[in-house]
């Protein structure tokens, strides 16, 4: 089991961009991970050139973006632009 | 959550630059104010201009979007911040930005993160297209410099990307210095605008 620390203050709210040098409202949380999931968090950061607190804010924003549009009703498709043909892409 | 910061504008009237407040964080309350105001304005300018003929005023091409709606859409979703710019106890501007699910797409950094720039709008009084002597200018900079900003901040090393309506094109080729990758067919067949770290330095100096 690996572990990570991870900064959610911009996650929650204020990202802290304006306020350089002042203390800190940041909340830290202590995150276990599998192998395989350090892997492929560890595979994003290099590909995305983020750091690995960086790529998990983006996955919660995106899974918080994605559950609510969900929750009324839509539907999420990927497109193959070539084969012009879509697939329903099933969220938790 | 709401944080306020100074931010500079130009005051025409008086020639020099005056203090604003940038807000992180826009409430509804700001929102509203700002509808209030903006609406009003600019129906009876374009009663005006229809009443004398003046042909040099366009109708702005944003003059349609409905901050409430945007606002209320958004709140609560951790993927989109609102930003405003006031001054002289007015809201100036606003701007809707998303910092997910807008990968990037000039090759260099294709798929990189970036921050995707939804609205930005400057209130009526302030748009040259729609009054001879706008109140206030650097408006659209300051919210730009702050999207790039925020984009250091979330680690995206300044990338920004943005549909331009027509009118807007020249300020976002021009004085932001962002590449122009032509018309989106799935974006009303606006032109899709990118800046790259290089790109962002050199608009921040």
């Amino acid at each position: 089991m690996q572990v990570v620390y991870v900064d959610l203050l911009a996650t929650f709210g204020y990202s802290g961009f304006k306020r350089a040098g002042m203390p800190s409202d940041k909340k830290t949380m202590t995150l276990n991970l599998t192998e395989a999931e350090m892997e492929a968090l560890e595979k994003l950061s290099q590909q995305k050139d983020l750091s690995k607190t960086a790529v998990l804010r983006q996955a919660l924003r995106l899974y918080q973006l994605v559950d609510n549009r969900m929750a009324q009703g839509e539907t999420l498709y990927f497109e193959d632009k070539e084969k012009k043909n879509k697939s329903e892409l099933m969220v938790l | 959550m709401s944080d306020q910061s100074v931010a500079y504008l130009k005051d025409h009237i008086k020639g020099q630059l005056v203090e604003a407040v940038l807000i992180d964080g826009v409430s509804s309350d700001d929102v509203e104010r700002a509808e209030a105001a903006w609406q009003p304005f600019l129906v009876q300018e374009l009663d005006k201009h229809r009443r004398t003929g003046n042909p040099e005023i366009r109708q702005l091409e944003h003059s349609h979007w409905d901050w409430r709606k945007k606002h209320r859409a958004t709140e609560g979703l951790i993927a989109y911040r609102m930003f405003g710019v006031e001054c002289d106890g007015e809201v100036q501007g606003l701007m809707l930005v998303s910092t997910a699910g807008h990968p990037c797409r000039i090759d260099d950094q294709k798929g990189k993160e970036q921050v995707y720039v939804d609205f930005v709008a400057t209130a009526p009084w302030n748009s040259p297209m729609l009054v001879e002597a706008p109140r206030y200018g650097l408006v659209g900079r300051v919210l730009i410099a702050t999207a790039v900003q925020l984009s250091l901040a979330e680690g995206f090393r300044g990338r920004i990307g943005l549909h331009a309506l027509p009118q807007a094109e020249t300020f976002y080729a021009q004085k932001c210095g962002m590449t122009d990758l032509g018309k989106d067919i799935k974006k009303q067949g606006l032109r899709y605008f990118e800046m790259t770290p290089v790109q962002a330095a050199g608009f921040l100096q």
